[in-house]
């Protein structure tokens, strides 16, 4: 290797100082090294001169769509683990249909009843909720008596802000 | 990245764009790869997608993001390397006895007085290329991410005495790569305004 003819340990301590890591005693006699050794002096110089080298450098520039590309990327999973929740979410549902309707005395099921004005409003809200989220929220009743159920919470912190705020009238109705 | 942890999706878009150039840079740096370097930023924010919610704002955003590109692109390398393994040219091993690699003296050779920048550019990046992967990640971290010795040990999982070693072998490589051009128009390009 041509260099300055410093040993290891001298190259290291030089580089540490350059680079601000030396305390101020070490770094005092890296000075005085630097100002009195020629072969101090000559490996600071080519140091410093790779040093300006390399800011100089131009950075790699990412191709123009990769940004696109990554969003995009995102959005898939995101679907997909949506997905997975909603059909995570129909099971327990489907398992808690069931058992209510087993549990029921004459094993008939519940009558549907006349919707109120609230319901109205709240229907409108529903349009606006993705179509893989309706499901969850058209079944909130059913939801909310299993809501001790970790399902319901996956369901909760995956869904849209159009979601939420529709299950957040629905349980308003609830409570009133 | 605080309006993308409240749930607004679109500022995850603008988060990618406001920080993909850096990212890929780094990355890029670290694989010298275009193609890889691409992948993995996808996954560097992939990964900022799913763990949205760790991200706690004590650290600058872009310092924890490229904290997770260099680990990404750390973990993308050692993969290479076992895939390598048969190569057995180990120039870079682990336990830091070897990573000095040698690189041929080229004070000797003529000076080229018509080099143009672009010129030096491609010679300094093909040498910081042809760096042992330690050193690479080193100097990368040290000089375009400004990290300091500490935080380079933690993601190499070294010391900080080895991430010194490093950094000097780094140089004195680049330092012998770009010899010829050291003492010529080379250094009178990169001279620096600093008296």
């Amino acid at each position: 290797m041509a260099g300055s003819g410093l040993r290891q340990q001298d190259l290291e301590q030089l580089t540490a100082w350059m680079d601000g890591e030396l305390n101020e005693d070490e770094a005092r006699e890296v000075i005085r090294r630097v100002a009195t050794d020629s072969r101090w002096r000559r490996a600071y110089e080519d140091f410093a001169a790779v040093d300006r080298a390399l800011e100089m450098v131009v950075p790699p520039t990412p191709p123009a769509d990769l940004a696109s590309r990554i969003v995009r990327a995102a959005n898939r999973r995101r679907l997909w683990r949506r997905a997975g929740g909603v059909a995570a979410a129909a099971a327990v549902a489907a398992g808690v249909i069931l058992a209510v309707w087993l549990g029921r005395p004459d094993g008939t099921p519940t009558p549907t009843p006349m919707p109120t004005p609230g319901d109205v409003i709240i229907a409108r809200q529903l349009q606006d909720v993705p179509e893989a989220d309706r499901f969850m929220v058209e079944n909130l009743d059913v939801f909310r008596n299993y809501d001790r159920a970790v399902e319901y919470e996956k369901v909760r912190s995956i869904a849209d802000d159009e979601t939420l705020t529709a299950l957040a009238a629905l349980e308003d109705r609830g409570r009133s | 990245m605080l309006d993308f942890q409240r749930g607004r999706r679109e500022a995850f878009a603008l988060l990618v764009e406001r920080n993909q150039g850096r990212v890929y840079a780094l990355v890029y740096r670290l694989v010298t790869d275009h193609a890889l370097a691409e992948d993995l930023t996808q996954e560097v924010f992939l990964r900022v997608f799913r763990t949205a919610q760790r991200y706690r704002p004590m650290a600058r955003f872009s310092t924890w993001v490229h904290r997770i590109a260099a680990n990404v692109a750390l973990n993308a390398i050692r993969s290479r390397k076992k895939r390598e393994m048969s190569g057995l040219d180990m120039h870079d091993g682990e336990d830091g006895t070897s990573w000095h690699r040698e690189v041929p003296d080229e004070r000797g050779a003529p000076p080229q007085a018509d080099l143009d920048t672009a010129e030096l550019a491609d010679k300094l990046n093909e040498s910081v290329a042809e760096l042992p992967d330690s050193q690479r990640i080193a100097i990368t971290l040290n000089k375009y991410e400004h990290m300091s010795y500490q935080e380079i040990a933690d993601i190499l999982n070294c010391s900080t005495m080895a991430v010194k070693s490093l950094l000097a072998r780094a140089r004195c490589n680049l330092r012998d790569a770009l010899a010829r051009y050291l003492g010529g128009e080379f250094a009178k390009n990169f001279e620096s305004d600093e008296p």
